[in-house]
């Protein structure tokens, strides 16, 4: 079956929806709407904007703890390097919101099957790190299986959007990113 | 898709709560010489169970069955015997996916094709042990299906979540939390009977009674059989509840407001909630178990508690006693996804040790005292194979035996030179009519010490346990207290006095006397009497008071069943 087909009468609803978020959230003009901060490209969607959305707190606000030593950074730069890369290969639902699920779902597959990006985030050396790899797993999961219902999607994808955040912003602090 | 299916190995969920001080306490405690301080002695144990009994989630455990060595019931072994336990024989038959139904059922997984019970037979176990560990009950209510469909059931591409209904997490997973509890609550309350089924292949309800020896019924029931059928008779069943997986929620931190190893906070709050249920229904049914058997044989180990208080379960405050997602079985690179969310080393390590603290309070101290009755000896019921007998003694006392006689082929009746005083049917030591003499052509004497066996029957390989006899026997004179052998519910032992005697069993009385001893009569049980009688005290007997018997005689002979007798005095 073809994945695209089945999502398409979602995309432009589920689109429309993040946009309509985020401009609810920064105000009614244009230049309010949430932009990229990020040198990880141009994004329509500020995923922390969405996730302050969910009510789940401002992910900034949120201090993660930083591995003692470098294990962790080569472990997700090396063999489990599939983990981190969940990062990049989710970020095109900033920019595209549902419409982007195909793609994403594709980007994720080239970099291994569910089972093998979770064992690569199980295997995350440090604890925090690890937990925090593991439930962005599962929230991709969950993401990517609403893509079809908007209003499913507006929730899982702000929630998603603050598991994102937080891991994002801890990948870069530990130089894996 | 390899792992939500199931057809994997089962998995068990957890649950539990308690004591960070007794932990740390009992982790220290000092080694002592084997028996020391009136430590037991000859014990035998047995470790059973499912994963999270096997050691499923300590790295490097090995097999079909997932077993470790650090797994809570071997690794308490081993602390007990450095505080002076002498534990003579051991077995580990814990294995990962099995059900209460697998104890006395064949389960595939089994690496023997047989029983759990079988299993720790096969390994040298006792046919009756005096220390039984488990944890069952989680796969039994279908955690395990749980976790594996609904936690880490994961597609085979990224491409499959858009189809939709795929749940990667609890929430989204066709079982409600009700139906979890109400299975919990069906082990000890099963509402149908006469299911024919098994857990294992789906093929009973989850409400079905579970199939147990030569029986179905409920936890409770289980809990009975085991100590009722398979443990001696100061023995103890310790049943070892189930931790919580997941914190709860206030306990997370700030990095996990969303969700913890990949589970969501409903999720875990409702795994949770269906987890302390279940150790709840454990513990009731063990309460339950010791009223039914008039007495604290069975013992709850709270290992829900130790996880709780300690903030031990994922995402809690304390070190994580479980292991979140995760695939590394024992550092080969072999993939094993069971291993994820069961106990960890440090938690079978806790674990072993509040075990430790349950054993030392409630297993009789001291030396295994052997019991016999009317109609056994060590609980090895008259009747039983020679050779079995032989070898179940020999392992409740703890040695191998002083004497034996071998097998001796008696003279029939008729076969005696001199017939005029012979009993019909009777089988002679010897061409004397007045010499020993029983029912049956074979006869073998073992004895340990004061306590000697009798077996016998039309040939030795027919020859089975006939009776028992404790104290002055054939000129023997040996160690009174060795080995440390009593009548059962009684405790009546050599030494004993007539006092303790008639008070243990009133309707007795002193009858007469030969030289130096005492005849009792009116016994409770037939014995075996050896020219003067089946028991006996240490006394003078008052021909003016032929009844009569000093408070103080002390006992000196005991015996029951069937033994060689003299024809006469």
């Amino acid at each position: 079956m073809d994945r695209r087909a089945v999502v398409a009468g979602a995309i432009v609803a589920a689109a429309v929806v993040v946009v309509t978020v985020a401009v609810t959230l920064r105000g009614d003009s244009a230049e309010d709407t949430p932009a990229s901060t990020t040198s990880a490209g141009a994004r329509s969607v500020d995923p922390a904007v969405l996730a302050v959305a969910a009510g789940l707190g401002d992910p900034g606000d949120v201090d993660v703890p930083v591995p003692a030593d470098d294990r962790t950074r080569v472990w997700l730069t090396g063999e489990g390097d599939a983990a981190a890369q969940m990062i990049p290969n989710t970020e095109l639902l900033w920019a595209q919101g549902a419409g982007a699920c195909a793609a994403v779902a594709d980007a994720l597959d080239e970099a291994g099957s569910p089972e093998d990006i979770l064992a690569a985030a199980g295997g995350t050396p440090h604890e925090p790190t690890r937990e925090l790899l593991v439930s962005l797993h599962t929230l991709i999961g969950s993401t990517l299986g609403s893509c079809a219902d908007a209003g499913a999607f507006e929730e899982e994808v702000a929630v998603f959007a603050w598991q994102w955040a937080v891991t994002e912003r801890h990948l870069r602090e530990i130089g894996v990113l | 898709m390899t792992l939500s299916r199931r057809t994997r190995a089962r998995w068990l969920l957890p649950i539990a709560s308690v004591l960070v001080s007794v932990v740390a306490t009992t982790a220290v405690t000092p080694a002592r010489a084997s028996g020391a301080d009136g430590a037991p002695t000859r014990v035998t144990w047995q470790s059973t169970g499912d994963s999270f009994a096997s050691g499923e989630g300590v790295l490097g455990n090995t097999g079909a069955c997932a077993q470790s060595p650090s797994a809570y019931g071997p690794r308490g072994a081993r602390l007990l015997r450095d505080a002076g336990w002498e534990i003579a024989i051991e077995t580990f038959t814990a294995c990962t996916g099995h059900l209460v139904e697998d104890v006395f059922n064949r389960r595939t997984a089994t690496p023997t094709q047989g029983s759990l019970w079988e299993w720790g037979r096969e390994q040298g176990g006792a046919e009756r042990v005096d220390v039984l560990t488990i944890s069952f009950g989680g796969n039994d209510i279908g955690f395990a299906d749980v976790l594996a469909d609904c936690l880490v059931g994961l597609p085979d591409s990224w491409g499959e979540f858009l189809l939709g209904g795929i749940a990667s997490s609890f929430t989204g997973c066709d079982i409600s939390e009700q139906e979890l509890i109400t299975r919990a609550a069906a082990l000890a309350d099963p509402t149908r009977q006469g299911c024919t089924g098994r857990r294992a292949d789906g093929t009973d309800g989850f409400d079905c009674q579970l199939v147990l020896e030569d029986r179905r019924g409920s936890i409770v029931d289980f809990y009975y059989d085991l100590v009722a059928r398979h443990l001696t008779r100061r023995g103890r069943l310790y049943v070892v509840g189930y931790p919580r997986v997941f914190a709860d929620t206030d306990q997370w931190p700030a990095w996990a407001a969303v969700a913890c190893q990949g589970v969501k906070r409903g999720d875990a709050e409702k795994l949770g909630r269906v987890a302390e249920r279940l150790n709840n229904v454990l513990q009731d049914a063990v309460s339950r178990a010791n009223q039914a058997l008039g007495s604290e044989r069975v013992v709850f180990v709270d290992r829900f508690a130790i996880y709780r208080d300690g903030q031990h379960e994922l995402c809690g405050r304390g070190e994580d006693w479980l292991n979140g997602i995760a695939y590394d079985r024992d550092g080969s690179g072999e993939r094993r996804l069971e291993t994820s969310f069961h106990p960890n080393a440090a938690g079978h390590e806790a674990t072993a040790h509040l075990l430790v603290e349950r054993a030392e309070a409630t297993f009789p101290r001291g030396p295994a005292i052997i019991e016999v009755d009317g109609d056994s000896v060590a609980g090895v019921a008259f009747g039983t194979p020679a050779e079995q007998a032989i070898a179940a003694v020999t392992t409740a006392v703890g040695t191998g035996a002083a004497s034996d006689s071998g097998w001796k082929q008696f003279i029939a009746a008729e076969d005696l030179s001199e017939d005029e005083f012979v009993d019909p049917g009777e089988f002679y030591a010897s061409d004397d009519y007045l010499g020993e003499s029983w029912a049956h052509r074979y006869h073998r004497v073992v004895c340990w010490g004061a306590l000697c066996i009798h077996v016998g029957g039309d040939s030795p390989a027919g020859g089975v346990l006939r009776g028992w006899e404790l104290g002055i026997s054939g000129g023997r004179t040996p160690d009174p207290g060795f080995p440390p052998v009593a009548l059962t519910g009684t405790g009546i032992r050599l030494g004993s006095s007539w006092a303790q005697v008639r008070s243990s069993y009133p309707g007795v009385v002193a009858g007469g006397g030969e030289g130096g001893s005492l005849v009792i009569n009116n016994l409770p049980w037939e014995g075996i009497f050896d020219g003067a009688g089946s028991w006996r005290l240490a006394g003078r007997w008052d021909f003016d008071r032929p009844t009569f018997a000093p408070d103080d005689a002390a006992i000196i002979r005991l015996s029951a069943g069937e033994g060689p007798e003299p024809n006469c005095c």
